[in-house]
């Protein structure tokens, strides 16, 4: 069950990762369209989840959440079990110039925009609270739906590894993407004020 | 001093980094000529140099490596304090993956000469040939063209460039990264 809400957009709430989400992190970071997609090489258990939750909490350059759908019905239909957890948001690095972002919805969550829409909200709290240059953001080549969201938030691709990675059998390429703060209060509608989202 | 010699080129040696070159280290990375290429803000004291030995240079995933000029008649144990001059060090990181990273910086007094550019070449020679990465990369900022030419001569082909990726000496610097995988080197040899 996630903690409490800390930034919220217009359907998705991004909440505090709490030790009992160690369950449905691991339930993502063992899905094979997700955990490959991250290059997880190997499967997670529930405890080396938690271990895992337990580390980013004592790291204070790391700011991570549940991206939940404020349904009411905890993903399992019951109305009393709260929100519905859906992906994972994670910057890390934060003292960096340049932080990092990471992002997976869960493929029964694909395609709706969620991606887009939490990371959005992500985007807005780093450069809202924390006094960095930019941000950036690396994928395998082949995936697509992270590469869009990348696209839809004003990302530009500096780059590209070539075979740098391997992962499902054979050599990947990494691609390299990275926002400047500027490019992002200039691009629109984006009230960092609000910190909302949406609209793009 | 540093160890023993691993391996050689035609006028530099590799030797094992040692505990004992922990005041070599500190005394060039403390150089801005050094400094700054590298991004790092900090200089380092003694002590906090003897921990960057254990932390940066030892380790199963990776190589490291002391750039020498020896003298003609250096052993290639253990060299007393006349027989060799440390110029530089030398890393590649990660080896234990797909792709290695390599790091070379050398003092500024033998900057020039062309001994960045055979320690940097011996070092992916060493990389490809003892471990099994499919590629090398290698980084540096936009400002330093000196190393950028190095990995291009080398036949590394630029790769992504991050722009304002860090504040080093009184401005935002691009990054520029660089790969050159396995099948390349073997093609150009």
């Amino acid at each position: 069950m996630p903690g409490a809400v800390f930034r919220r957009g217009d359907r998705v709430t991004l909440r505090t990762v709490e030790r009992a989400d160690a369950e449905f992190v691991q339930r993502g970071h063992n899905h094979p369209a997700v955990g490959v997609s991250l290059g997880l090489d190997r499967p997670e258990n529930e405890s080396s989840a938690a271990d895992r939750i337990d580390s980013v909490e004592d790291d204070p350059n790391v700011a991570t959440f549940v991206v939940c759908l404020e349904d009411g019905t905890g993903g399992d239909g019951d109305s009393e079990s709260g929100p519905t957890p859906i992906g994972k948001v994670t910057v890390k690095n934060l003292h960096h110039t340049r932080p990092e972002l990471s992002y997976w919805i869960h493929p029964e969550y694909q395609g709706e925009g969620y991606g887009t829409e939490a990371t959005e909200v992500a985007v807005d709290y780093v450069f809202s609270a924390h006094e960095v240059r930019g941000l950036q953001a690396q994928a395998f080549a082949p995936n697509d739906g992270s590469v869009g969201v990348l696209e839809n938030l004003g990302f530009t691709h500096e780059g590209t590894l070539r075979d740098a990675r391997f992962r499902d059998g054979e050599y990947v390429d990494v691609v390299w993407y990275g926002l400047l703060r500027e490019e992002w209060e200039d691009d629109g509608d984006d009230g960092e004020a609000d910190g909302t989202g949406g609209g793009r | 001093m540093p160890g023993p010699v691993v391996t050689r080129g035609e006028r530099v040696t590799f030797r094992t980094v040692e505990r004992e070159d922990a005041t070599f280290r500190q005394r060039a990375a403390a150089d801005p000529r050094v400094r700054h290429p590298l991004g790092v803000a900090q200089h380092r004291n003694e002590r906090e140099a003897e921990g960057l030995v254990e932390a940066m240079d030892e380790g199963s995933d990776r190589l490291a490596f002391v750039v020498c000029l020896d003298d003609a008649d250096a052993p290639r144990g253990n060299p007393g304090e006349d027989d060799t001059t440390p110029i530089g060090l030398v890393h590649a990181y990660d080896v234990d993956g797909e792709r290695a990273h390599l790091a070379y910086w050398l003092t500024p007094e033998h900057h020039g000469e062309g001994y960045g550019r055979e320690a940097a070449e011996l070092l992916v020679d060493r990389t490809f040939r003892v471990t099994s990465v499919h590629g090398v990369g290698a980084g540096a900022f936009a400002f330093n063209e000196a190393s950028r030419r190095i990995l291009e001569s080398l036949g590394f082909t630029e790769e992504y460039r991050h722009r304002e990726a860090e504040y080093v000496n009184g401005a935002y610097r691009d990054f520029v990264q660089y790969g050159l995988l396995r099948r390349e080197w073997a093609a150009d040899p």
